[in-house]
């Protein structure tokens, strides 16, 4: 194909194709903003300028070429893992930069899951424009039909899944350090250490809060670093089967993930709209306390109960809507381990070891409301009030019946 | 350790079969003195493991924590197991509000004073 315009029009016609049906298997019944998908995407495939711009600069400063390094190395395994490792941590680092930017500039992200999608739009952005630029630009001027369909094939399913699994799971992290104060405290209340939030506070001297929130964003991008290098590196060694392997099980992990009713919670505080709680804050953190101690004793039944009952009192407290959607997830079974078993055919039910339940079940009599009016409660109190002058008039009699001297 | 007293007192009962305590507790129970006064609870539970029928009056009680509402769960099991009854009487508000979101006035009434409590567990 000798005219360029014709060629960067057919490379990037094909890629969207892919693109727009990833979008719509994704957000058919989502809730987001047409609009808002389209901004996130267009800013997705515009997270390759400031990569091709550091690729650019090693013609100035050939020393920082990823390639040279890479020769330097001598064991070809590491010396491509490095490689790998330093392409994929620039490409989940522009991506990732990306979500936190937009969302600090319009507030996109209002659950875990906006943040999730908002970061899988970002990333087919991304995988969009290098579909287009270098791969099927390349492969359309060589003219070599064969390989072009094999390389559109596994770039548009596999490629584009493992960028969507690579920057959902920063998604979730970016979305749980969003809602820091919930999920730190959801965390606590069942016990939880926090021990690398705490090193991370004394290191650097900042509040928990902060400490949580960065801890969390670094975990996301290095998980999601450390994938996408594995990922490459098996690629570059011709092991497709690992690659899909990591691909499929991280991709089901996320659409899992993004099932969880957990997720699909709004925990953005519309201060002016926040009604007063008729709990006082000790009360509640005992309830809360209770409330995480029975997620870990797998109570389900009675976390949702006593969530239910809290948010009567409290209805903006966020933390208990947070723990009762955990625990109806929990209930539910969305995870993989059920998920896989459904699959199989062999589904295992979760196991609900909640104790009021059962209690209340077992409790067979009750006393009829208002019953301080019946007749019967009149006649034992007559009798109490009788008991008691007995032993009042006993008491005088053994006082007086005394020696006189 | 938080300050929290137990005191045990037996209440009269025309029943030989049911031994009726009345159980105050007052000041603070907290994860300093819990299980260290929940066992006074156990000892009587174990001692007479039928028909024992407990009131509680919460009236000094001013704060129970999450384990104390555990230990609270666990008694009311045992002593219904051995077909007997608790009551609470004289809750203040915190601890109700406390007993409420937790569920447990599902199981145990509360009373406003002791006469009603001893009614409802015994007569009722």
């Amino acid at each position: 194909m000798e005219n360029k315009y014709l060629l960067w029009t057919v490379a990037g016609s094909i890629a969207f194709i892919p693109a727009f049906m990833w979008m719509h298997f994704l957000f058919k019944k989502s809730e987001e903003k047409k609009s808002t998908l389209v901004v996130m995407f267009i800013l997705g495939i515009m997270t390759v300028i400031p990569l091709l711009l550091v690729q650019y600069s090693w013609k100035f400063f050939p020393q920082l070429n990823v390639g040279q390094i890479e020769q330097k190395i001598q064991n070809v395994y590491l010396g491509a893992t490095v490689m790998y490792l330093i392409f994929a941590m620039m490409e989940e680092v522009f991506k990732q930069w990306l979500l936190r930017f937009a969302d600090k500039k319009w507030l996109l992200v209002k659950s875990v899951n906006d943040s999730i999608k908002l970061s899988i739009v970002a990333a087919l952005g991304f995988s969009f424009a290098e579909n287009v630029y270098p791969y099927f630009v390349s492969l359309l001027q060589s003219g070599d039909i064969k390989s072009l369909i094999g390389a559109y094939f596994f770039r548009c399913l596999f490629t584009s899944a493992a960028h969507i699994f690579f920057s959902g799971i920063f998604g979730y992290y970016y979305g749980m350090s969003k809602f820091t104060s919930d999920y730190r405290d959801s965390e606590k209340s069942q016990g939880k250490k926090l021990y690398i939030t705490r090193f991370i506070c004394k290191i650097f001297q900042i509040p928990q809060d902060q400490a949580y929130r960065e801890q969390k964003i670094f975990q996301g991008l290095a998980i999601a670093m450390g994938l996408h290098a594995i990922y490459n590196t098996f690629l570059s060694f011709n092991k497709i089967i690992p690659a899909l392997i990591i691909v499929l099980i991280g991709f089901s992990y996320l659409m899992i993930l993004l099932r969880r009713s957990s997720g699909t919670l709004d925990l953005v505080t519309d201060i002016s709209t926040k009604t007063t709680s008729q709990i006082g804050e000790k009360e509640k953190d005992t309830v809360i306390e209770l409330i995480g101690q029975y997620m870990n004793e797998k109570k389900y039944k009675d976390v949702i109960g006593i969530c239910a009952r809290l948010l009567e009192k409290d209805p903006e407290n966020s933390l208990a809507k947070l723990m009762k959607a955990k625990a109806e997830d929990e209930m539910k079974g969305v995870d993989l381990y059920h998920e896989t078993t459904e699959i199989v055919g062999t589904r295992k039910e979760v196991e609900d070891k909640s104790t009021f339940e059962n209690l209340i079940a077992q409790k067979n009599k009750k006393l009829p409301e208002n019953f301080q009016n019946s007749p019967e409660y009149q006649k034992f109190l007559e009798q109490e009030k009788k008991k008691k002058d007995q032993a009042e008039t006993f008491k005088l009699d053994a006082g007086s019946g005394g020696p006189l001297i | 350790m938080t300050d929290a007293h137990i005191t045990i007192e037996d209440i009269a009962s025309t029943d030989a079969q049911k031994h009726v305590k009345l159980v105050a507790i007052s000041g603070q129970l907290d994860e300093s003195n819990i299980d260290e006064k929940s066992q006074e609870i156990y000892t009587l539970i174990n001692q007479n493991p039928q028909g024992l029928f407990l009131i509680f009056d919460f009236e000094k009680l001013e704060y129970m924590n999450s384990k104390a509402i555990g230990y609270l769960t666990d008694w009311y099991g045992k002593v219904t197991e051995g077909g007997g009854k608790i009551g609470i009487a004289k809750a203040k508000q915190n601890i109700t509000d406390i007993l409420q979101v937790v569920g447990l006035t599902q199981l145990i009434s509360l009373y406003a004073n002791i006469d009603e409590a001893k009614f409802a567990v015994l007569g009722g």
